[in-house]
């Protein structure tokens, strides 16, 4: 085959440009330590660090729901166990004031203490958590109970719960809402201990007591409750936290440069440059016009 | 007999003279792009018979030849189009990689993972007025990156139709040189020498014309037994025939809608074939096909975030409500079905027979009493927008309603609110009545102009279809929302795809193309590079090969100088045998 001299630069060049772009590219690896950065560079590599980035969003909204719930489910369980120290503390007053040797003196003082207990029974469940009301389900505007007349407390709140979507597929509720019977038992409860000891009535004093206890123990109930739910939160906390190192290591494998191997690769690519360059500049010397004299 | 002599040194000293214009024609164009090298080609003159001998007169110049390959030669026509068609694609598809983002700053994906995030954090506290802000934020980031990429898509449709005009007017020139090439390679050749394949540089001239024209489009060539060149594009349209050339131009706009098409100047007809190679091939299938997919890619992502998304709005309830609305689409004939596909809304046809609920609260907010509500029934197929202006008139307690003249439905509640629920039919998600989203496609789409006045007005819950009644925490419609992250839906009639799915299959399939164009590029390329190689192998200048030929022809010439000398010397002794 002839060989021109056109050819010999022509190949020259094209290594030259070739290394080049190799060198281009480790630049750009080693400055910004990933191994590409656009659609072009890689489009199923793009492709698959976009979803983990989807993901990651995805796992990052979950916490926060998880968050949000055992926030509001904590408040929750707080205001739920005051409200059952209340009713223990009612069925203490129950137990002492169904004695026979007290009279309508001593109940009538006892009486003023359930008073002030129903208020504070009614303060916890009508309690507001960042301004809305904890017990009136999606009327978190709304008081939870409101008195009527004769002081009795009924629920107008709503009927419907706060779900909180931890994800598109999963959706837990995050409230306990005040329409639970335990309220109303509660409230009756406390009540109508108020009544029998204003009355003096033994007999009253004696239902009171029992159905102190049952109330008591519904408050006990729906304080257990909470404490499940926000037990199988923890759970779920856990998952989406391994999820999120997860999807942190596996976005850091699929991303990250492979430094030393691109490192060689441009120390090579160096050395087949110098040698190009160095070999362009021996080619003139190869021509037989320098040997005419 | 002497005299003789000095003739056939002569002869050689103006032979060789010739040769070594040669040589130095070849060295002077070693490096001009299509020379083929010549070469002197010598020949004895014909004897002269002087008794029983025959004395030779000498050496002549027979011919300049160049030295072709004719299978190289059409091996390079045909690479042309192919390398130049996935260079233009490659270049094109490379300037515009800002659009799709870098995982610095993943654009689409980002805004959309961004809106989805908020979604759930309203829907998480529907409450919180800062939460409708923000979600009122992330959409409109989401909406302007999809309508930015859609314009800048569409700049780089139009720039690469403007390329399409240059790369034409370089190939008419080209068509032009041709055609004179023609006439002249025709005249030279059958005046001056009389041989064909004499005009060696004239033929040099076109073959690397016809090259460059290559690089445009695919051409075929036929040449004819007279050294004419009739050259065709590959569906067999005619553009040069010798020295009549037939032009391109742009012709009418063609079956894409937007663009004009590529005409024979003078006629009509469309020449097919061009987007088969060549840079305009390469710039139509860049304009059409690669970002004209892209553009529809983000257009159905548009219509079915919109639709979707509006659909969960519609029926729900934010913070606030209007008391003044229009809907975001109009209709094209307020007599003709809201669900007819003349009514030019790509939503037009999701519409079912079903109703929607109107509630209307006074000013403190609270449902109108006694009635505070009425529900509108569509029929597909019946219902017009004048006929749901009419229905509402007729029901709708202290509310008015009309069509304007862009066919929008306006209502109007006065000093009381108006909201919505439980819409069967998807007619106000189709007509963007109580909408998050207005626009019709990526380039049109936004937040709705009554969000942007108060972000309040971003449904979270849904309003009670028996009270009338609304709760802030209900999330009901927001939750609707949180579940169209993940929601396969396709309102384009192709496979159903979330949205998500749809914004990174937009950035794999740019990413792709690109791959596809760079890796096409190389390897036509790398062809294109051998196929020049065998080229210059057969037909490329040899220094080095010039310069022994120059010494071989120098010597010849100083040998024949010496011959003349030699016999001038001869011709002095006899001369002094006279004196």
């Amino acid at each position: 085959m002839r060989v021109t001299t056109t050819q010999m630069y022509d190949n020259l060049l094209t290594g030259v440009n070739k290394q080049l772009a190799i060198q281009a590219k480790g630049n750009e690896q080693i400055s910004s330590g990933m191994r590409f950065q656009r659609p072009a560079d890689a489009g199923l590599d793009y492709k698959m660090s976009l979803d983990l980035r989807h993901a990651q969003v995805g796992v990052k909204g979950s916490l926060d729901a998880v968050k949000t719930t055992e926030s509001r489910l904590g408040a929750s369980q707080t205001m739920l166990n005051s409200m059952k120290n209340i009713m223990v503390r009612a069925q203490s007053l129950a137990v002492q004031q169904s004695s026979g040797g007290l009279g309508a003196a001593e109940r009538s003082a006892a009486a003023v203490e359930v008073g002030h207990l129903l208020t504070q029974f009614a303060n916890d469940a009508n309690q507001k958590w960042q301004g809305q009301s904890l017990f009136a389900g999606t009327a978190v505007d709304k008081a939870a109970f409101t008195p009527d007349a004769l002081g009795n407390y009924t629920y107008t709140g709503s009927n419907q719960d706060r779900i909180v979507a931890i994800s598109d597929s999963l959706k837990v509720t995050s409230n306990i809402r005040g329409d639970d019977p335990s309220f109303a038992a509660a409230f009756a409860a406390l009540q109508d201990f108020k009544s029998a000891l204003q009355s003096n009535d033994q007999v009253a004093l004696q239902t009171s007591l029992s159905s102190l206890n049952s109330a008591g123990n519904g408050m006990i109930d729906l304080t257990s409750e909470v404490g499940g739910r926000l037990s199988a939160l923890s759970v779920t906390r856990t998952s989406f936290e391994d999820m999120q190192f997860t999807l942190n290591k596996r976005i850091n494998e699929h991303e990250a440069v492979d430094v030393p191997a691109v490192v060689a690769q441009l120390q090579q690519s160096s050395i087949a440059l110098q040698a190009s360059y160095s070999q362009i500049s021996q080619v003139k010397s190869l021509s037989l016009i320098n040997f005419l004299r | 007999m002497i005299f003789s002599a000095l003739n056939v040194a002569a002869s050689s000293l103006k032979t060789q003279q010739k040769a070594i214009d040669v040589v130095s024609h070849n060295i002077a164009n070693v490096n001009t792009p299509g020379y083929s090298r010549q070469k002197a080609e010598l020949g004895a003159l014909s004897a002269e018979q002087l008794g029983a001998f025959d004395f030779g007169r000498g050496v002549e110049l027979g011919s300049i030849s160049r030295s072709v390959d004719q299978v190289v030669n059409q091996a390079l026509l045909s690479n042309g189009p192919q390398q130049n068609y996935w260079q233009e694609l490659k270049t094109g598809l490379t300037s515009i990689e800002n659009v799709f983002g870098s995982l610095q700053s993943t654009g689409l994906a980002a805004a959309m993972d961004d809106f989805f995030f908020a979604t759930q954090q309203m829907a998480n506290a529907p409450e919180d007025a800062a939460q409708k802000f923000n979600m009122r934020t992330k959409s409109t980031a989401l909406t302007t990156q999809i309508s930015s990429m859609s314009n800048q898509l569409q700049g780089v449709q139009q720039a690469a139709d403007a390329n399409i005009d240059q790369h034409l007017v370089s190939a008419n020139n080209l068509l032009t040189t041709i055609g004179s090439l023609n006439v002249q390679i025709r005249q030279h050749e059958g005046t001056s020498q009389g041989l064909i394949g004499a005009a060696n540089d004239l033929r040099d001239q076109r073959d690397q014309a016809v090259r460059d024209l290559s690089a445009f489009m695919p051409v075929q060539d036929v040449r004819t037994a007279t050294g004419g060149l009739l050259l065709q594009t590959v569906s067999g349209d005619l553009l040069v025939q010798d020295g009549e050339v037939r032009q391109l131009a742009r012709g009418a706009v063609g079956a894409n809608g937007n663009f004009q098409s590529i005409v024979i100047a003078g006629t009509n007809t469309a020449v097919s074939g061009l987007d088969k190679g060549g840079k305009i091939g390469g710039s139509i299938a860049l304009r059409d096909d690669r970002v004209g997919g892209y553009i529809k890619d983000l257009d159905n992502i548009a219509v079915n975030l919109s639709f979707a998304i509006n659909q969960a709005n519609a029926s729900g309830v934010g913070s606030s409500r209007v008391s003044q609305l229009q809907s975001g689409l109009g209709v094209a004939n307020s007599a003709l079905s809201v669900s007819d596909a003349a009514q030019n809304n790509p939503f037009a046809g999701q519409i079912q027979s079903g109703s929607f609920t109107v509630h209307v609260f006074d000013a403190a907010g609270v449902p109108l009493t006694p009635v505070s509500k009425a529900t509108i029934n569509i029929t597909a197929g019946v219902s017009s927008m004048a006929s749901i202006a009419a229905d509402i008139n007729a029901n709708v307690p202290g509310v008015t309603a009309s069509v304007d003249v862009s066919g929008k439905l306006l209502m109007n509640a006065g000093a009381n609110t108006v909201g919505f629920s439980d819409d069967s039919s998807n007619f106000l998600a189709a007509y963007q009545v109580n909408s998050l989203f207005q626009g019709s496609s990526a380039a049109s789409l936004k937040v709705s102009d009554a969000v942007q006045a108060d972000a309040g007005l971003i449904s979270t819950g849904q309003i009670n279809l028996t009270t009338s009644g609304i709760n802030m925490g209900d999330n009901r419609a927001a939750l609707l929302m949180v579940d169209l992250q993940n929601k396969p839906a396709s309102l384009d009639g192709a496979t159903a795809v979330t949205l998500s799915g749809r914004t990174s299959l937009l950035s794999t399939k740019y990413g792709n193309d690109v791959a596809l164009a760079s890796q096409q590029q190389s390897f036509f390329q790398a062809e294109a590079s051998s196929l020049n190689q065998q080229r210059q192998a057969f037909s490329g200048v040899n220094v080095d090969e010039e310069l022994v030929s120059m010494i071989k022809f120098q010597r010849a010439y100083e040998a024949s100088a010496k011959v003349i000398q030699t016999t001038n010397q001869m011709l002095d002794s006899l001369m002094g045998l006279i004196r």
